[in-house]
């Protein structure tokens, strides 16, 4: 915690509020801090190359929903069905257009922003637990759309097709070590970018729909336009993690999990990490993946332990796990885990003099 | 008149937006392609009249049991302003209760084809009765862990609550009971069907049980509603939760009432549910849920006439509507769903909905 201002050292000026890097200690820190990350799947290849990818796009989706359930107060259970918009986008848009990576993440992007337009104009009617309904309806109506429109080329009844390693500067990815640059560098930008809609007027008209949507349309605030701006942005971001996770595992379809189950625990990691945060993302998504491993590995040892009971063991204690967690922090850390780093980071800040 | 003299008259309807406009165009527009592909299907497909009658019967069989579902979700959110996602695990919950009921009366032989008509109807009941009472403490249990503490907090907050309670219960289920489906046997006087006359339509008895019992459940959380004393005392927290609990009203009482009603409501449904399909499994309840709200929305939430018209017409048409347009079975679904958006886009307050408040929505 290098970087804390101390106690009773402000900000005089408008640019250094704004400022993610406040001084040049953080700037250095953050150079070091990315260098590790990108080093970070080599050291162990096994365990951290998958779970850092995993986390990469999980929190790009997360990033999308905390702009829309966080900033803007609508809440969205179809995450992972813009997700599948966007794998499947980039996926066909490489194997039969031959577009390079880089120009295929963007894509994706913008067709599931598209979609996730359509799935919003609900909102100029309904709010609260209407809007959620409208968007579970895209989790069912999405992927069933996959499974049975156009076999040719999404796969048909078995759902699922195959998607080529992705090729950039001539190097293949085709190892979680290697795809952990793209992923890493996709994660920066998204999060740059973000963090910038935090922070600007589309931000605050965000805001002021979730704190007030009366008072923010007599402000001037467009509610239509707005609301559909947050969808379009949730759903675009949706769709880059969504092409991610696909060339990462290297098939797309509705048997990759991109479910309600998805959708859900997205939104619970949201909450677990802090609504409307910046760093909630991030919390959320590395607390609920690690806390998942350890159910993982404990559903393991209990399947050993009761050996008749071992397929259902495997299969549910991850779920059950994910369940009470998400109760037990809604009612003992509301907030978020970013709420409770505010408060530790003000605590270190008054430090000697206060407890 | 000058705008503003026009608009202070009682009469005056503002012009609709060209958003509006665009999207009632659009909502007709897809009404008119509708009716357009059933009238080809229709004309086409030369069904006769007997089959839309045993699908009317089939739907309104379903509907029955949505019904019973949805009183559960439009209750709560009546007096709470939530939605109980976990309620479908509820109906599971009642439905595996009911489920080892059963089988403890195929241990006593009440199940058997030559059990005495007493016994057989013994057979039925039993397990519904554990059924309810098991759903009811499930529903007390959710009510009192994971709703009660957050009471007060944001909107969203109860609702994702409920979604890890929903999963918690799910999986749990899938635990101990594991993933091979449990068959529900029809005890001997739910078999076989009855012919309305000679018409050729007929009604399998476990349909026509299952629409009379849902009648009589429906009657009497009428009367409970409208004519007792906590009946009084749940409107009137519906109404306002200060004021009722001013005028001496015990409003967590009330609330956990609410609960238990859902609850048994949810049990029989659960336990008919696996009377209908006679399997029973760990998400069986999940997708029935999610129809039994839909139902909920479509009369009106929060409106109890509203969710039992609401689940009729959706049974309907589940029942009807593939047929009508010309898709497989598994497209009802779909339907389902579509229903449900075309309904929160064009009339969010539902049929039977009362005006939706700032408040409420």
């Amino acid at each position: 915690m290098a970087s804390i201002k101390p106690a009773g050292e402000f900000n005089t000026a408008y640019e250094q509020d704004m400022r993610f890097l406040r001084n040049p200690r953080m700037i250095i820190l953050a150079i070091i801090a990315i260098a590790v990350t990108y080093y970070l799947p080599n050291l162990s290849p096994g365990y951290l190359g998958p779970t850092l990818n995993l986390l990469a796009y999980t929190i790009i989706a997360l990033q999308g929903l905390n702009i829309l359930t966080g900033l803007c107060g609508q809440i969205s259970l179809g995450q992972a069905a813009f997700m599948l918009v966007g794998a499947y986008a980039s996926a066909l848009l490489m194997i039969h257009i031959n577009w390079p990576i880089w120009l295929t993440i963007p894509a994706a992007g913008l067709v599931a922003g598209g979609v996730g337009l359509i799935f919003g104009l609900p909102s100029l009617r309904v709010k609260g637990f209407y809007l959620t309904m409208a968007t579970l309806a895209a989790q069912f109506i999405i992927p069933w759309l996959t499974r049975n429109i156009a076999p040719e080329y999404l796969g048909g009844t078995s759902g699922s097709i195959e998607v080529p390693v992705p090729v950039i500067f001539g190097v293949a990815l085709n190892d979680p070590v290697k795809f952990f640059y793209l992923s890493f560098t996709v994660l920066i930008i998204t999060t740059i970018l973000t963090n910038n809609v935090t922070r600007t007027k589309l931000g605050r008209a965000f805001v002021s729909i979730r704190d007030n949507d009366l008072a923010a349309e007599l402000l001037g605030v467009n509610l239509f336009s707005y609301k559909l701006r947050a969808f379009f942005i949730a759903a675009a971001l949706a769709g880059v993690a969504g092409a991610l996770k696909a060339h990462y595992q290297r098939g797309v379809g509705t048997e990759f999990g991109y479910g309600l189950g998805e959708s859900i625990i997205l939104l619970g990691m949201l909450v677990i990490g802090g609504l409307g945060t910046r760093l909630g993302p991030f919390f959320g998504a590395v607390t609920l993946i690690l806390l998942e491993d350890v159910a993982i590995e404990m559903g393991a040892r209990l399947a050993e332990i009761f050996p008749d009971q071992s397929a259902q063991l495997l299969t549910s204690f991850r779920p059950i796990f994910f369940g009470a967690v998400l109760i037990l922090f809604l009612i003992f850390e509301p907030r978020g885990l970013a709420h409770r780093w505010n408060l530790i980071k003000a605590a270190w800040r008054l430090r000697p003099f206060a407890r | 008149m000058t705008t503003i003299e026009k608009r202070a008259t009682s009469d005056y309807r503002p012009k609709m937006r060209p958003s509006q406009i665009a999207l009632y165009g659009f909502g007709i527009l897809i009404l008119v392609l509708l009716g357009w592909r059933i009238y080809n299907v229709v004309s086409v497909e030369q069904y006769p009249i007997q089959f839309w009658a045993i699908q009317s019967i089939n739907g309104l069989v379903l509907g029955s049991v949505y019904a019973l579902i949805a009183l559960g979700y439009t209750l709560v959110y009546g007096i709470l302003f939530m939605i109980n996602f976990a309620h479908g695990e509820v109906v599971m919950l009642g439905g595996f209760a009911g489920y080892f009921a059963l089988q403890l009366c195929i241990r006593w032989g009440w199940v058997a084809a030559d059990a005495p008509f007493f016994q057989s109807w013994l057979a039925v009941l039993f397990p519904i009765a554990v059924g309810m009472i098991a759903s009811l403490l499930v529903a007390m249990a959710l009510e009192r862990i994971a709703y009660r503490p957050l009471r007060g907090a944001q909107r969203l907050i109860p609702l994702i609550s409920a979604i890890g309670a929903s999963f918690f219960l799910q999986y749990s289920a899938l635990l101990i009971f594991g993933v091979t489906p449990h068959n529900y046997q029809k005890p001997a006087v739910l078999t076989g069907a009855v012919s309305l006359g000679d018409s050729g339509v007929f009604i399998s008895k476990t349909g026509l049980f299952i629409i009379l019992a849902s009648i009589v459940l429906m009657l009497i959380l009428y009367i409970l509603v409208q004519k007792t004393k906590i009946g009084r005392a749940m409107r009137a927290v519906a109404e306002d939760q200060e004021m009722a609990s001013l005028m001496g009203v015990d409003v967590n009482r009330i609330i956990v009432f609410t609960f238990v009603i859902g609850g048994l409501l949810a049990g029989a449904g659960g336990v008919m549910l696996g009377y209908q399909n006679t399997v029973m499994r760990f998400n069986t309840g999940f997708i029935p849920g999610l129809k039994a709200f839909t139902a909920a929305v479509l009369g009106g939430i929060g409106n109890v006439p509203g969710a039992m018209i609401g689940a009729i017409i959706l049974g309907e048409l589940e029942a009807l509507g593939p047929s009508l347009l010309g898709l497989p079975n598994e497209y009802k679904d779909v339907i389902a769903f579509s229903v449900l958006i075309f309904v929160l886009i064009f009339r969010p307050t539902g049929i039977l909905g009362e005006r939706l408040s700032r408040e409420r929505a």
